[in-house]
């Protein structure tokens, strides 16, 4: 695999990666909206 | 109107629901197969700016549109239309996301019922000690091609395609959060378990292992090479595009109608962020090193790039699964399929939800009868689909609903929006009760860029001449020679570009053109049947009131 190709692949799986992980994180890290749509109407 | 009080039992089902929606056979079928097709490392670049540019604001639009709807009782797209284009007549508008839904998922439940048959095959050895050709002989068998016959009757997939109907219909019965959200919660993670476990698989794959020719990283490497000139391709940006459209599963309703099970201040910004990134993840992560890596170390380059499509996951697969030992072949054919049908299942819930709302809300019918309802919708309008796959009946719904509907509706969409509606409430509706805080630049993105972006996808689809070559095409239309539609552009298939037979009967039976023609009618009669429905049902309401 050519050293172009590695760059381009590691570069967008670290770019998609962080994004899925760091909104994810944002997201199991709010309880209390989590606790707010649990209530049914 | 019986207002339905069904909600989220928790965001981070929400999150996977929304996830599982996106995620589809697409992302393991369609992305690599589209990289392949479109110069490999050169496909990415345009992929990553659609999904900013496009993929992201459509995102933010349709939870925007949804969480709207849903404070006024609407959890299906004509409702929802009304409200955001304030006009009775934008209803009619919303019934592109009721039949997208059921023409799509009337051909999709059948795919992934393949893929319920496979893993079945694959756990009880059916492939075992088959030469490639015998397994892609098997494929054929399973959906009766070739045989001569008019009609493509197979007992095994009409089974498991009954069952997989059922499963959907049964989870749908269960509700929001006893049904499809347990089943995201379940799929999800087995989905992410399994890719992981096949593309660990794939990537340490080297030539004479285990009957490899090459090493996978050849695979990858074809995948990710960059070829910067072809970023001025518009065939490779318009393709890269529809791809971002179909892996998100925008211009639906699905996520409409999802976000409209939400409270008025719930946040949407981050939720969609998430869900959208996680489809990435998934797709760009996941999607990009099983399938291609594994055939190209097998098969080799110049096969896959001949014979790269969305049927090579059935017909080739489990051949390439066999070199691995009877237990890891067993093992890898479960994951490979099990993995295609979790990602199949939340997809199809997700489309069943917006008809079951729109039987719910409108028509007053109770959760249970809604599902059976739109069991008996989609058992007769996947007919075609099943019996007539070779004729052509299968391609036309995946064309009309699956792909023309789609950016019609996501274009229409964004105008209301961002014009009708106002991109000023808009943003207010995005940003409202946000947990992150979404970059202002993007109010700019949703009101110019995305609706311009989506023009240029319709447009694109309308006049897409022969082999993507649009300098050609001018040069020819300018010399009075006429304009050389693509098969496969809008313009094009209503023309029947590519078919030479224009008879509809040879020797009383019916020829592919007529089936085309007839699916054509059919989806049509479906579009307005929908039509006549939503007006029935606010006439209905109108009555009350």
């Amino acid at each position: 695999m050519s050293t172009s190709a590695w760059i381009m692949m590691l570069t967008t799986w670290a770019i998609v990666a962080y994004f899925c992980i760091h909104f994810f994180i944002k997201v199991a890290r709010a309880p209390k909206q989590a606790k707010r749509s649990v209530k049914d109407a | 109107m019986a207002k339905t009080n069904e909600r989220w039992g928790s965001r981070v089902g929400l999150i996977l629901a929304m996830a599982g929606n996106a995620v589809g056979l697409g992302n393991f079928l369609r992305f690599p197969a589209q990289a392949v097709q479109n110069g490999g490392g050169a496909f990415i670049i345009p992929y990553l700016v659609s999904f900013l540019l496009m993929g992201i604001p459509l995102l933010w639009i349709e939870w925007a549109v949804g969480r709207f709807g849903g404070q006024f009782g609407h959890h299906s797209a004509p409702g929802m239309m009304e409200r955001i284009g304030k006009s009775w007549w934008w209803k009619y508008v919303g019934v592109f996301g009721i039949f997208t839904n059921l023409a799509v998922a009337a051909y999709y439940a059948y795919i992934e019922s393949w893929t319920l048959g496979y893993v079945w095959y694959s756990l009880t050895g059916a492939f075992a000690g088959q030469s490639a050709e015998q397994v892609s002989h098997f494929f054929s068998a399973y959906l009766n091609l070739g045989s001569g016959h008019f009609l493509n009757i197979s007992g095994p997939a009409i089974l498991f395609f009954l069952i997989t109907i059922s499963i959907n219909i049964y989870i749908l019965s269960r509700g929001l959060a006893k049904g499809v959200e347990i089943a995201s919660k379940i799929g999800m993670p087995l989905l992410l378990l399994f890719g992981a476990f096949l593309a660990v698989r794939a990537l340490t794959l080297n030539a004479g292992e285990a009957g490899a020719v090459n090493n996978a990283l050849e695979g990858l490497n074809f995948l990710w090479q960059p070829q910067f000139d072809s970023l001025t391709n518009p065939k490779i940006w318009l393709a890269a595009a529809g791809q971002i459209f179909f892996t998100l599963s925008v211009g639906m309703g699905t996520i409409q109608c999802y976000a409209a099970y939400l409270r008025e201040n719930d946040d949407i910004a981050l939720n969609a962020a998430s869900a959208g990134w996680m489809n990435e993840f998934i797709e760009v992560i996941l999607g990009g090193s099983v399938i291609i890596p594994i055939a190209v170390a097998y098969l080799g380059l110049p096969w896959i790039q001949a014979n790269v499509g969305f049927e090579m996951g059935f017909r080739t697969m489990p051949t390439l699964f066999q070199n691995w030992g009877p237990l890891l072949a067993a093992m890898a054919g479960m994951a490979w399929f099990g993995l295609l049908f979790f990602a199949g299942i939340t997809s199809s819930l997700a489309m069943g939800q917006p008809v079951m709302a729109f039987l719910q809300d409108e028509f007053n019918l109770s959760r249970k009868r809604s599902a059976l309802t739109l069991g008996g919708i989609l058992l007769m309008l996947s007919a075609p689909c099943l019996l007539l796959y070779e004729m052509g009946a299968f391609g036309e719904y995946d064309y009309w609903a699956g792909t023309f509907s789609l950016v019609a509706f996501a274009l229409i969409e964004s105008i209301a929006f961002a014009w009708v509606f106002g991109i000023d409430k808009g943003w207010e509706e995005i940003t409202r009760g946000a947990d992150i805080k979404v970059p202002h630049f993007f109010k700019y993105v949703i009101k110019y860029v995305t609706p311009l972006f989506l023009l240029a996808v319709f447009v694109g689809s309308l006049f897409k001449p022969v082999d993507g070559n649009w300098a050609a095409a001018f040069s020819r239309l300018f010399s009075g020679r006429g304009y050389p539609f693509a098969a496969d552009s809008v313009i094009g298939t209503i023309l029947n570009v590519g078919i030479t037979e224009k008879r509809w009967f040879i020797d009383g039976m019916p020829t592919q053109i007529f089936i085309l023609n007839m699916t054509r009618l059919l989806l049509l009669s479906t579009f307005i049947g929908i039509g006549v429905a939503v007006y029935a049902a606010w006439r209905k309401k109108g009555a009350k009131a």
